[in-house]
């Protein structure tokens, strides 16, 4: 039996973890809007990334899905946002990436809010879409939702989400409307709204 | 575990945990490579490229914890050999969770803690079926890997993201790839199926271990068991040879007396003849020394008193030393008290370690030197030669039955020892190859007395 006192420790440790990461976490938010009653940006749309996630490129798809005109460039700069009519940002912290791109955190954060900023000062609109939802939802990435959030024109995420509803709090605090599918492709009606 | 053993699994254990973090440091053009692949896997929306991408990520994240792993293992070890026992179980999994910790802080990463607690119970529940034996720990290695493997695979089951399974940066970059090129059908299917693989196989493996171990104990059992029933038919064997030699030996007594009686009866009828009485008398003397003979052959316990001189004599005489090359030489001191001994199996021990001496020696130049000393509490015979001599390791083996290194018998020396344990006394043999050996044989006046070789 002493064999397997360690063991039973362990699995109890296990369960009891296992509870409160099920209590804690992944919880399905109600969408606010189904899409956008009007559509709010126009082309040619400077896609661009947030955190460098390699699954970036899955915005560039569907903007080429939809047959919008647009340029995929994940390491834009706020010089480079003269020649568009809209801001898409995929948003996904991925360390691998930032490092790919020879920057660290902090000036990644600090690129995004100028493009933001930029944006709308030049009154273009920002759109935020965040397909990783539960699987891309570290606080780094909660992170530069906070950042851009507020300054952004719409919002489209997943429902299962850890941080769902701190992100739907601060979507109504700063009236930006916001719409939660529940699988990345349900994301095309939203997105095709935005233009169409 | 002793101290130098811990300490190597302790040291090796560090180095590995040491590489598997700085693993991805050390792999960044491969990290890099993955990367390109996931991206460009999305941009071509190609399925395939994305599968391959999978499959390098595997391996990538395998080669990390592994080490991680192997290095957490040897650690554990170096706490509690015994990795059946709750000390060893609960370092194995501190050490781990440690580890994953570090690694999270130092790279930023999010790798499940739930994901690797759940690795550790799997891993410490199939290792307390495999036995220990010596090649236990490098089945551990195989059973972590294929854990690992199987588990790294989960990582990539988007089911299971509500567990905070698969969290890391490429998991989650593959499976939100995954979840617009095919809404998860690929990572789903392939996920599931390479876990329930790689776990199948850890079972198997485990079994299989398992199982080997039994059927080598069991062979063992039976080797063991032979060599039992050989040596007991061997017992068997020489006691039977004992026992007709002891049967025959007693048979003499019977003409023995005839002998006796008959000389009786010559005696007393030529009486008058004075010649016939001396021859008689002389007659009469050696069937009383053979019958006394006899009796310290038929019991051991039969002892007398016997002056050195006479005991040395009495070896003497009974070896042929023929032999042109041997310088023999003995020598008593003059003192010595007598010594209570079964005349005929003392001196065949003695005989046998000088015949020993000389078998050594065979046709080269040497000598034997034979001496007994007083000793105050007994005698001290030695017998010392420069033959060849007996190396360290087979010193040990020269009181086992059967074991000889010049073709003989086998039986020489145990017997010695066997007769001088009988008198209580000590027996030992010092050699040094191809300069000189010794056998010192301690022979108590009072028996019971044990004898310090060092003084």
């Amino acid at each position: 039996m002493k064999k397997f006192i360690g063991i039973f420790v362990l699995s109890l440790l296990a369960v009891l973890f296992g509870i409160y990461q099920s209590a804690s976490g992944l919880k399905e938010y109600t969408p606010m809007w189904p899409n956008l009653p009007a559509p709010i940006g126009s082309e040619p749309i400077l896609i661009t990334s947030a955190g460098q996630g390699a699954e970036g490129a899955v915005t560039h798809l569907m903007v080429k899905r939809l047959n919008l005109n647009a340029n995929y460039r994940p390491r834009a700069l706020a010089t480079d946002i003269y020649d568009y009519e809209t801001i898409l940002i995929y948003i996904g912290y991925s360390k691998n990436g930032v490092k790919n791109a020879f920057r660290n955190f902090k000036e990644e954060k600090e690129r995004i809010k100028r493009i933001v900023t930029f944006a709308n000062h030049q009154e273009i609109p920002v759109i935020l879409i965040h397909p990783g939802g539960s699987m891309r939802d570290d606080s780094r990435t909660i992170e530069l939702i906070k950042e851009v959030l507020p300054l952004s024109d719409y919002f489209i995420g997943k429902r299962k989400m850890d941080h769902g509803k701190d992100v739907l709090e601060m979507s109504i605090q700063h009236k930006i409307p916001i719409t939660l599918v529940k699988e990345t492709r349900d994301m095309l009606t939203p997105l095709n709204s935005v233009f169409r | 575990m002793k101290g130098p053993g811990r300490n190597i699994y302790a040291i090796s254990g560090f180095i590995m945990m040491v590489y598997g973090q700085f693993f991805p440091a050390m792999v960044s053009e491969w990290t890099s490579h993955l990367f390109d692949m996931i991206e460009q896997s999305i941009l071509q929306n190609e399925s395939g490229l994305l599968l391959r991408a999978s499959f390098t990520y595997i391996t990538w994240n395998v080669f990390a914890f592994m080490l991680i792993y192997s290095g957490s293992m040897l650690s554990a070890e170096a706490v509690s050999k015994d990795r059946k026992r709750p000390v060893y179980q609960l370092s194995f999994a501190f050490i781990v969770l440690i580890n994953v910790f570090l690694y999270n802080m130092m790279y930023n990463e999010y790798e499940s803690y739930f994901m690797h607690l759940m690795m550790v119970i799997t891993y410490l529940v199939l290792q307390l079926i495999i036995p220990e034996q010596p090649f236990s720990l490098l089945a551990q290695f195989v059973l972590l890997f294929l854990i690992l493997v199987s588990f790294s695979w989960l990582d990539l089951y988007p089911g299971l993201a509500g567990m905070n399974f698969g969290t890391d940066d490429f998991a989650a970059s593959l499976k939100v790839a995954d979840s617009y090129l095919s809404e998860f059908e690929i990572l789903q299917n392939l996920s599931l199926s390479f876990f329930m693989v790689f776990a199948v196989l850890a079972v198997i493996f485990t079994v299989l271990i398992y199982l080997f171990n039994q059927q080598i104990t069991t062979m063992k059992k039976v080797q063991e068991q032979e060599r039992e029933l050989k040596e007991t038919r061997d017992a068997l064997l020489e006691s039977n040879v004992y026992k007709e030699i002891h049967a025959l030996v007693h048979d003499l007594k019977t003409p023995l007396v005839t002998v006796e009686g008959l000389i009786s009866l010559l005696e007393m009828k030529l009486a008058r003849d004075e010649k016939a009485v001396t021859y008689f008398s002389k007659i009469n003397s050696a069937t009383s020394k053979m019958n006394e003979m006899i009796s310290e052959i038929l019991s051991e316990e039969i002892k007398q008193d016997i002056n050195v001189d006479d005991l040395i004599s009495y070896v003497i005489s009974h070896i042929n030393f023929d032999h042109v090359n041997i310088d023999f030489t003995w020598s008593a001191e003059n003192n010595i008290p007598p010594v209570k001994v079964n005349r005929i199996r003392f001196a065949r021990a003695l005989s046998n370690v000088i015949e020993n001496a000389m078998l050594s020696l065979g046709e080269q130049k040497g000598y034997i030197h034979f001496s007994a000393t007083n000793k105050e509490d007994g005698v001290l015979f030695r017998v010392e030669d420069n033959g060849p001599g007996i190396d360290q390791e087979n010193l040990k083996k020269i009181w086992e039955e059967g074991f000889s290194t010049n073709n003989s018998s086998g039986i020489g020396m145990p017997f010695v020892k066997q007769v001088v344990e009988n008198h209580q006394g000590t027996v030992r043999v010092e050699s040094v190859p191809h300069q000189k050996t010794t056998v010192e044989i301690f022979l108590p006046f009072k028996q019971g007395d044990e004898h310090d070789f060092n003084h």
